[in-house]
């Protein structure tokens, strides 16, 4: 399988904040969701990938060429749209895609009108009259308008409606019917990427935490709730973010009958209960785990 | 063909796709030589990851429902809805054997038996 | 190549509405200087056209700047280079064209012929210096912070041009008077050709240079 994109030990400092040895890779044809709270990296690693911004070390490579070197011939070949949108605004909807596709060599202006005009853009419109949700269309007609082999989005859904959200997952469904095309986007919203994410790789406070098919990580990871009589350390210390309360104490583990057969042994017959995980449930205890440290 | 994804269901998504591609093909609905969508198009349809389909679908292949030619697409396989007809019977089989152990277990012979089978039966007919 | 022409057309068309208030608002000058005699004309005029030039460019670097429009285009596949060189060209070319219009109504109204085209000539080379001053500060600080440097660059010209007719009528022994006077009364004068074709050679010269420093400086400048 091959990789559209590959990071290797990524580091970079700010004042406050670093990554901090990132390293991932994206396999080409699928759709990888990029998941993490507020401030845990994701727009920082998407704009080392773009090369937008500088890094200390590491190595990142898109379609196996080296990320800052060969800029600008990767960038004919990527689609992206950023988190927040940066339009003349006083110019019209129609101007801004034939202006900023234009820089496209393999730009295909039919195609971005027809976007826009599926998407419900008036290409007549000024930018300025148009809602958050048109601008990240629009800005969406321009990174499609020339079919990229990769789009890259930093939280393209985030402060949209359920109506339009849908409209933009069902696009990058679209998008990856050509087997040669992959996406990576990120988002807070993780419901967004449970739905219809094939990989997902998991962020938090600038370290990657894990990357693996989604399909996996659901199927490997359990919540567990048990009675606060077990209450032991050695048990507690095999959940991770464990919550403790009046009713009983909660955390989640990757290795469920491990952690069933640890129990069964310290607390025979002791209540339990084994769930399902939500990748917001795995999100939230991680950061809580960290939190903890 | 016919595929609807339940949240409510406790059984993975993939599992959901086998049962119902599955119960089509054992149906007749889906007839020897079939073509199956093709995977991403199905998971654009349904909503959901590639590769929980193509899980689904290579579950199906190896467990002889279907049969995929790279390049052209998933067909359902000739033997596939006999197969399919033939573990059903088994298990069918089984579980009636099952049951009448235990009821000879219980010490009933076989008249006895099968009042107990035509109860269940006009049970069943009466929902 | 096809880039930079691409975003030259853009700098205008951004500031297509503002480009027609500019030419009326000369023309509207234009007007006002005639009804109130030659003297003035000769003088003012140039300096409208100046302040048009000056904010010419400080609106282009203001729309792209404002809506950090420079991001998006960090994100395409555009050389930092033909941004800079766009910028500079744009600019030049609209100096050209005012300069161009200045002339002709210049030529128009003011019968005194050599002195306008002086006028005008003087105009451009003196746009031509600041913006050659004014622009690597705009790339290197961005617009928000380069704007007070830049007020403080064109108000200093103006007092140097104020200055400098001391100097130059102690050593042609010619009249006082405003500096852009003095200028021009040189730049009509016997050798006016020479030193037109001299300032000409030295203005592009410092605005090569000048472009030369921009792109480094915009090369290094993290847009986030």
């Amino acid at each position: 399988m091959s990789m559209v994109i590959s990071i290797n030990g990524l580091y970079k400092r700010y004042d406050k904040f670093s990554l901090k040895d990132v390293s991932f890779q994206v396999p080409k044809g699928y759709i990888m969701g990029f998941i993490g709270r507020n401030g845990a990296g994701k727009s920082t690693v998407i704009k080392c990938i773009m090369d937008m911004i500088p890094f200390e070390s590491g190595t990142i490579e898109l379609f196996g060429l080296d990320n800052r070197r060969f800029a600008n011939e990767i960038k004919k070949r990527v689609g992206y749209v950023s988190e927040e949108q940066y339009f003349y605004e006083n110019m019209t909807a129609g101007w801004s895609l034939e202006f900023f596709g234009g820089f496209f060599p393999d730009w295909d202006n039919d195609f971005g009108s027809s976007l826009l005009k599926r998407f419900g853009i008036d290409p007549a419109k000024k930018v300025s009259e148009l809602s958050k949700g048109m601008k990240v269309k629009l800005a969406l007609a321009i990174a499609l308008g020339h079919r990229p082999e990769l789009l890259i989005l930093d939280e393209p859904t985030s402060g949209l409606d359920p109506v339009i959200r849908s409209e933009i997952l069902e696009l990058l469904a679209e998008t990856v019917q050509d087997e040669n095309c992959s996406v990576f986007f990120s988002s807070h919203i993780t419901s967004d990427i449970e739905k219809i994410a094939d990989y997902v790789t998991l962020i938090d406070d600038g370290r990657i935490i894990l990357s693996d098919e989604k399909d996996s990580i659901i199927s490997k990871w359990k919540m567990f709730k048990v009675e606060n009589s077990c209450c032991g350390e050695e048990l507690l210390g095999r959940l991770i973010g464990v919550k403790k309360g009046e009713f009983g104490f909660s955390g989640i583990t990757d290795k469920p009958e491990s952690f069933i057969k640890e129990l069964n042994r310290r607390y025979p017959g002791a209540r339990y209960k084994m769930e399902n995980i939500t990748l917001d449930d795995l999100l939230v205890r991680i950061a809580k785990e960290s939190e903890a440290v | 063909m016919f595929i609807a994804l339940s949240n409510n269901d406790p059984t993975p998504l993939y599992e959901q796709i086998k049962k119902q591609i599955t119960e089509q093909i054992i149906s007749g609905e889906l007839p020897p030589g079939f073509m199956l969508p093709s995977i991403r198009a199905l998971a654009k349809e349904l909503g959901i990851s590639v590769i929980t389909v193509k899980k689904a679908y290579e579950d199906l292949e190896a467990g002889g429902y279907i049969v995929t030619n790279h390049g052209k697409g998933s067909f359902v396989a000739q033997a596939g809805a006999e197969f399919a007809r033939e573990t059903r019977l088994k298990k069918i089989q089984q579980s009636y054997e099952s049951g009448i152990a235990l009821c000879r277990e219980l010490g009933m012979d076989n008249e006895e038996i099968m009042k107990i089978f035509s109860d269940i039966l006009d049970e069943f007919d009466r929902q | 190549m096809n880039d930079v022409m691409r975003i030259v057309v853009k700098d205008f068309q951004i500031q297509a509405k503002s480009i027609r208030n500019y030419v009326i608002a000369i023309l509207f000058f234009v007007l006002i200087f005639t009804a109130m005699g030659l003297g003035q004309n000769l003088m003012l005029l140039p300096l409208v056209a100046l302040f048009v030039m000056y904010r010419f460019i400080n609106y282009s670097m203001y729309e792209d700047e404002k809506n950090n429009t420079l991001r998006l285009l960090a994100a395409l596949p555009v050389r930092r280079d033909a941004i800079v060189f766009a910028r500079y060209l744009s600019c030049g070319i609209f100096a050209v064209a005012l300069c161009i219009m200045l002339g002709v109504i210049s030529a128009l109204v003011s019968p005194y012929e050599a002195g306008s085209t002086a006028a005008v000539l003087c105009v451009f080379f003196v746009y031509m210096i600041m913006m050659s001053v004014y622009m690597p500060i705009g790339f290197r600080l961005g617009y928000i912070k380069a704007v007070s440097i830049n007020r403080f660059i064109f108000l200093g010209v103006f007092i140097l041009l104020g200055a400098i007719p001391v100097l130059l009528g102690s050593k042609n022994g010619m009249q006082g008077g405003n500096a852009l006077e003095g200028f021009i009364e040189l730049l009509a004068g016997s050798d006016g050709l020479l030193i037109v074709a001299g300032f000409a050679l030295v203005t592009l010269l410092l605005y090569i240079i000048s472009m030369k420093i921009s792109v480094v400086f915009f090369r290094k400048r993290t847009l986030f």
